[in-house]
């Protein structure tokens, strides 16, 4: 397991569990809960966490890492701006952090073979 | 967006002493005369951003149409009054709540059908309170309408129906409706209690039926039921080939004076008026009748032969303004265009001069439009309702020119460009610059508080046989086609929006103004709320379309829910800047009532949600109060 990317892991857990708050509401109304938009932020944060697993276990090196990586920063970008137009601030900021963090992950995965 | 700093120095108005007086919220708008202001002081912009939810309470009466359940809508004031808050739902049941607490203190349900005789949806806009000033069982009474035309008549103490008012507690309001009758009456609004007096219109269905129903205003007696008088709307020989004219919304009252004023809504079919060419002074009117006698003092028709539906929406609002030394007895009728009259109550003449301008005509066949129609030069018109915003690049960009390419198509000609066949444009929108939630004015010094929507909207003209081809001979309001039956024309109505669904004309699309009645000017005009399409929000400068009104306090603040974005909102009433928000369920889209109970001020808002604005639906009824030290 690459333990490089727990904290890409984290951070898209942590807005994967922001996004299912958002779409369902547990703890009361959210202003967006069970619209598309919140649909589409929680699709985006569990899209994340899935590819930065994927990442961890298999552990691909170059282009495969390049790809994945590339995948989950834009699934991250667009995601933290969904958040912020649903006004998920928490979400848009866990999004935007992850965004960043996937960034050297990324360049580092380049310089393998 | 025009913005006009609030001047420094205001010319104080003189206050009728009753308005300014206002601790409780007795009625839809709060008293008599439609002010909506609320003497409350310890509600200030200083003191706002501390405002606690004390209490939710759940109706129950609620359903988003997916059921067997039509959907609900609703709209309701709570009415404060005899130390408690009364709530009608759209299940057509009261319910009385401790104001402290949101505790329930008894409910009454009329068992009403809940079918959607002749609206859409379940709708209720609250309820009314009578009291007769002595003691006994019945001498405080709650008045609950339903869809199928019942008035009920309750304790307010305790709930039970009152047995000496009509047949056991409920009089059928439908024995009435005798002539053109395509559809039952539906009571929708509250009646407006005038002494011991109530006085009551009635809700129909729009955009079906050619001849209708003629509108009427009907007087019956607090205690007894009993018809006390019936004033008709509609010429008598005009009645075979009309109908509506009808008063849907909540009225006012100047007990001193001794009238009513009645905003009337327009004549059927509403978007074609082929078949009623001659004139119908007292449609698309405020006209005032004399209390005890129904006969009709003054009128002023706000617009002539009307083929939009601008149906009068809202009560006039009842101010005091002076004129070359004198106070003049004033109301100000806020209309679905945006403009605002302001009239001598007690005699209909315009206080600000009103201009005939030349307006578009119509070439559909049969039509015969009037060549001019009133424009008020003062005070300022609501949301520019004179100039059709332009095509939004953003939405133009994303529809590759659908647009652009729409605005060349469809006729707009200016405002009261008619209906037609190719297609027109109207701006504001059917739903109005204004609808129920009418305006606030602060007595004090004669401002004007108003939320306005920037709707454009598209309709055409259909003729018959097509209409009917594509509607398989029947239709209705959920595609935007709707039948105006036994006329030459349907109609097909929608926003203009692109293929997206993104509107394509320019923010904002909601606007929050305040205006000097003594002057006519336009103190500041800022975007309001936030509009929110599948639960993205738009920019604060966007604006959000509204529906519901505004209440100003004596500590200068303005509550106000009425946005697409389910937040309810106080603002400074000197700037119009949001100083406190609060997330609701669904669009708060009536009146909050605003008052002092047991020497605390409270806000309560019924958050029950329209479709017109958005999808969500609501039973909530929340309640904000300043902490207690």
């Amino acid at each position: 397991m690459d333990r490089i990317f727990f904290p890409a892991l984290l951070l898209s857990v942590i807005g994967a569990i922001l996004g299912l708050i958002a779409f369902f509401g547990p703890f009361g109304n959210t202003g967006v809960d069970g619209t598309v938009g919140a649909g589409l932020a929680l699709l985006g944060s569990v899209t994340i966490t899935l590819i930065v697993i994927i990442v961890m276990i298999w552990q691909p090196l170059g282009g495969w890492r390049l790809t994945l990586c590339a995948l989950a920063m834009f699934a991250a970008f667009l995601t933290a701006i969904a958040a912020f137009f649903l006004m998920q601030y928490m979400l848009a900021f866990a999004m935007a952090l992850a965004f960043f963090v996937l960034i050297p992950l990324m360049i580092n995965g380049r310089r393998h073979p | 967006m025009k913005k006009i700093l609030f001047p420094a120095a205001m010319i104080l108005l003189s206050a009728q002493t009753a308005l300014a007086q206002q601790d409780s919220w007795t009625s839809f708008h709060g008293d008599l005369g439609s002010t909506k202001f609320s003497n409350t002081q310890s509600l200030t912009p200083d003191t706002v951003g501390d405002l606690e939810r004390v209490w939710e309470y759940r109706t129950g009466d609620v359903a988003d149409g997916s059921g067997d359940l039509p959907e609900t809508v609703w709209s309701a004031t709570p009415v404060y009054a005899n130390g408690t808050l009364y709530l009608g739902t759209p299940f057509y049941r009261i319910i009385a709540l401790d104001p402290a607490t949101g505790g329930e203190r008894w409910s009454y349900d009329s068992e009403s059908a809940l079918e959607p005789l002749t609206q859409p949806a379940l709708k209720n806009r609250g309820v009314a309170y009578w009291e007769s000033g002595q003691d006994g069982a019945c001498e405080k009474r709650v008045y609950l309408g339903t869809m199928d035309a019942e008035l009920h008549a309750v304790d307010a103490d305790t709930g039970e129906r009152c047995a000496d008012f009509a047949d056991g507690g409920v009089l059928n309001v439908n024995q009435w409706n005798d002539v053109n009758d395509v559809f039952p009456f539906s009571l929708l609004q509250p009646p407006l209690v005038a002494g011991d007096t109530l006085l009551l219109g009635w809700a129909g269905m729009d955009w079906e039926y050619s001849v209708a129903p003629p509108g009427n205003l009907l007087a019956i007696d607090a205690r007894t039921g009993e018809l006390l008088w019936d004033t008709g709307f509609i010429p008598e020989e005009l009645i075979p080939r009309t109908g509506t004219a009808n008063i849907w919304t909540a009225m006012t009252a100047d007990l001193d004076l001794g009238l009513v004023y009645a905003p009337v809504s327009s004549p059927s079919p509403n978007y074609w008026g082929g078949d009623r060419t001659d004139p119908i002074p007292l449609a698309t009117s405020v006209t005032a009748l004399d209390i005890a006698t129904g006969e009709i003092v003054w009128s002023f028709q706000h617009i002539r032969h009307d083929i939009w539906d601008y149906d009068t929406p809202s009560a006039p609002s009842l101010v005091d303004i002076p004129r070359d030394g004198e106070i003049i007895p004033a109301l100000v009728q806020a209309t679905k265009q945006g403009f605002l009259f302001v009239l001598d109550r007690r005699t209909g003449e315009p206080l600000f001069p009103i201009e005939e301008r030349a307006v578009p005509q119509s070439t559909t066949q049969g039509e015969v439009t009037v060549p001019t129609q009133p424009f008020p030069t003062l005070p300022a018109a609501l949301g520019n309702p004179e100039q059709l915003p332009d095509v939004w690049a953003l939405s133009d960009l994303v529809s590759l020119g659908q647009c652009s390419r729409e605005r060349e198509q469809y006729l707009y000609e200016g405002m009261f460009t008619p209906p037609s066949e190719q297609g027109t444009l109207f701006f504001p929108g059917t739903a109005g610059a204004t609808n129920w939630g009418g305006v606030a004015i602060d007595p004090r010094n004669g401002i004007l508080y108003a939320n306005a929507s920037r709707i454009v909207q598209f309709i055409r003209l259909i003729p018959r046989a097509e209409y009917e081809q594509i509607n398989d001979g029947g239709g209705g309001n959920e595609e935007g086609f709707s039948p105006q039956a036994d006329s030459p024309y349907g109609i097909y109505l929608t926003d203009w929006s692109n293929w997206l669904g993104i509107p394509c004309w320019e923010p904002p699309f909601g606007t929050f103004s305040a205006i000097d009645l003594a002057t006519g000017d336009l103190l500041y005009e800022v975007p309001f709320g936030m509009a929110q399409f599948n639960g993205f929000y738009g920019l604060r400068d966007w604006g959000s379309p509204t529906l519901g009104g505004p209440v100003v306090t004596a500590g200068g603040v303005v509550f106000i829910g009425a946005s697409m974005d389910s937040r309810v909102r106080a603002l400074d009433a000197a700037t119009g800047e949001e100083v406190w928000s609060d997330l609701v369920e669904a669009p708060a889209v009536s009146i909050p009532a605003v008052f002092t109970h047991e020497g605390e001020d409270y806000v309560v808002f019924a958050v029950g949600g329209n479709s017109i604005l958005k999808p969500e639906v609501s039973d909530q009824a929340v309640a904000y109060r300043l902490p207690r030290d």
